[in-house]
């Protein structure tokens, strides 16, 4: 397996290591809602049978053992997805971005966005309120469906 | 301004920097709502809230009848919004709204009233049994008398946001806890609306919280402060692990629930309608996007090829559109960035030599064109020792192995990091309880697929997770054993424990 950052991979972890003092880590770790993924960490134990498969920024990016042999040469280019809201606790989402990684083949964008963060906040003070559910389209139950309850 | 802003405390409040974030319809890329960003501030007060409705509010010291009666309400109170839910479910997360209706909206309300029936049923003391080794020893009694564990921060995945909150309030506060909730950034609306109706209901203020943000800043502290006591979440390993490593320095309880790889064993007597309908349902039930999809099916080498022919035609009736669409199968992908991760396992599945049998596209015309859609996508020719058969794409691709004998089956199955579920099907249910019961993972139907229930514990072996949720043991996991010893002798003579200490 092998890694390349882009050039807004590596910008990114830049501007990570301006906010955070701690030791940056990259992990590719596997699963779930996030597929196999780069996750960036502060101060992270790392895993005992990572294999070293690039480096974004001068950080070391690990994969586990059986990913890395699973890819042998097969690269993967690590880029930014901006403008998102994530969960991953991969500290990039900080900035409001997501690494992602993309097959060679895959079509990326060459111009992205700015940074959320490098945006002026929309900001305002207001009053504490209920949540204002959206307006919600009509429903029309099929027959079948209607009357189904618990229990 | 948020539409939907942060639940402490039992108030509503922006988040302390103003700022909120969009969440978006996949099907066709209109705004929903602005939703409050919490940030590290916001979530230091709601663990604060929690904490004081633990050590000092009514609702560790209710009984649990006087608990039960609230969570059935709060139940009864998702019932009766179950309509509304069901159409938000939809336009956060894409799924249909057949879906949200007959699974979403029922299972999150089953789920609360079920655990309001633990709360009133399930004792809180247990007796144990007298001392093994000196029998017969007198005025000495042995209990556990269960208590809950304290503050529960629990972190929930943009998949099932309604199911996936329930399975984390539900058990956490019938059992006594307060909890602070993050639900997914991508899918927040109906937790939020989860919290509405904790409110509307009367749960004391501080029991529940619930709060969106980023992982970064919100999860961390989440995990690692000391204020919690037990971190509960569903999402990537990767995640866990890092969640496990910052929940160790104060020793939090952990439970988590994270990938999966199942498969879908075929013997060759399987009933073949009923195995191709229930693979492809295993696979492709909300796009694929569960985390105990049946995505590998490993097919007996005597029916592999009309196997593979069945799954193809079955999969071509799979309708995709308008998830609002009572008539649609399959909405979008929840997002862009899934949808691509999609795309890139395509290409991959291609590199690696697996035959394309179906799908592989994103579907063109109109009505896709704003949304996050992709065809149903069937890879035949697949060796196990590939990525797209070892790796979790969470999204519409189906792998297809070929074994030889059920031996071969157990073997591949096994063959993973993760041990969340799986499936058999076959027309010889003795053979296939046989298959399921060598299978190392945590769920198994046999000749069904996706079967949960508030009943039934769910977890993972291996990579897949750390304990239960659901059922009596989820309950559990809320819960705190305390052994409690009982000597009503007081005759210091006849303690024959302190002839070990005074001669």
């Amino acid at each position: 397996m092998k890694i390349t950052p882009t050039e807004r991979a590596d910008a990114v972890v830049e501007r990570v290591r301006e906010r955070r003092a701690g030791r940056l880590s990259m992990t590719i770790g596997t699963g779930c809602c996030e597929s196999t993924a780069a996750f960036l960490f502060e101060d992270h134990q790392g895993r005992a049978d990572g294999v070293v498969v690039g480096a974004v920024d001068g950080v070391e990016i690990v994969a586990p053992r059986w990913i890395a042999d699973s890819y042998g040469d097969d690269e993967l280019v690590l880029d930014v997805d901006m403008d998102v809201v994530d969960d991953s606790m991969s500290v990039e989402t900080d900035l409001g971005c997501r690494f992602v990684l993309v097959h060679p083949g895959q079509p990326r964008p060459a111009v992205c966005g700015p940074l959320v963060s490098d945006r002026e906040a929309v900001t305002g003070p207001e009053a504490s309120h209920p949540p204002r559910t959206p307006s919600l389209p009509p429903l029309d139950v099929p027959e079948g469906l209607r009357g189904m309850r618990l229990r | 301004m948020s539409d939907y802003q942060l639940y402490i405390d039992g108030e509503w409040s922006e988040a302390a920097s103003g700022e909120s974030f969009p969440t978006f319809n996949p099907a066709n890329g209109e705004k929903i709502a602005d939703i409050a960003k919490a940030g590290e501030e916001d979530t230091v007060r709601a663990i604060e809230a929690a904490r004081r409705a633990f050590d000092e509010g009514p609702w560790p010291r209710m009984s649990g009848k006087e608990r039960a009666d609230l969570v059935r309400k709060y139940g009864e109170a998702i019932q009766a919004k179950a309509d509304d839910l069901a159409r938000l479910e939809t336009m956060d997360g894409g799924g249909t709204i057949r879906k949200a209706m007959t699974a979403d909206t029922m299972s999150c309300a089953g789920t609360f009233l079920k655990f309001a029936d633990y709360a009133e049923t399930v004792s809180d003391y247990e007796e144990l049994p007298e001392y093994a080794l000196m029998p017969g020893l007198p005025g000495k009694r042995n209990y556990l008398k269960y208590e809950p564990i304290g503050v529960c921060a629990q972190i929930t995945p943009w998949n099932f946001p309604l199911i996936m909150a329930s399975w984390k309030i539900a058990p956490a506060i019938a059992a006594g806890n307060t909890i602070v909730l993050k639900p997914a950034s991508v899918t927040p609306i109906t937790a939020l609306e989860l919290a509405r109706i904790a409110d509307e209901v009367g749960i004391p203020k501080g029991v529940v919280n619930v709060i969106a943000g980023p992982g970064a800043s919100v999860g961390e502290v989440m995990a690692a402060h000391p204020m919690v006591d037990k971190v509960a979440f569903t999402g990537s390993t990767e995640v866990g692990a890092r969640i496990m490593a910052l929940a160790a320095p104060t020793v939090k309880k952990v439970t988590l629930e994270l990938g999966g790889k199942s498969a879908s064993i075929v013997t060759e007597d399987a009933d073949f309608e009923l195995a191709a309908k229930g693979v492809l349902f295993g696979t492709f039930f909300h796009n694929g996007q569960v985390c105990e999809s049946g995505t590998r099916a490993l097919v007996n080498e005597k029916i592999y090829d009309d196997f593979v022919d069945k799954l193809v035609d079955t999969a071509a009736g799979i309708k995709l559109g308008d998830p609002m669409d009572f008539a649609t199968d399959q909405g979008p992908l929840v997002s862009d960035t899934q949808l691509k991760t999609v795309e890139r396992y395509v290409a991959i599945g291609k590199d690696e030599g697996a035959k394309l049998a179906t799908g592989g596209e994103r579907p063109t015309g109109e009505a896709f064109d704003k949304g996050y859609f992709y065809e149903p996508t069937i890879f035949a020719g697949v060796d196990n020792a590939m990525k797209i058969a070892q790796e979790e794409i969470f999204g519409p691709v189906l792998s297809v192995i070929k074994v030889r004998d059920d031996a071969e089956a157990v073997k591949v199955a096994n063959d993973s990091i993760y041990g969340l579920a799986g499936a058999v099907w076959s027309s010889d249910i003795e053979r296939a309880q046989g298959i399921a019961e060598q299978m190392r993972t945590g769920t198994i139907w046999i000749n069904e697929h996706h079967l949960l229930g508030p009943e039934h514990p769910f977890g993972g072996y291996k990579q897949s997770g750390i304990g239960s949720e659901m059922g009596v043991h989820g309950y559990n996991e809320y819960r705190l054993k305390k052994r409690i010893h009982v000597d009503d002798n007081l005759n210091p003579a006849e303690h024959m424990t302190f002839m070990m200490l005074f001669s």
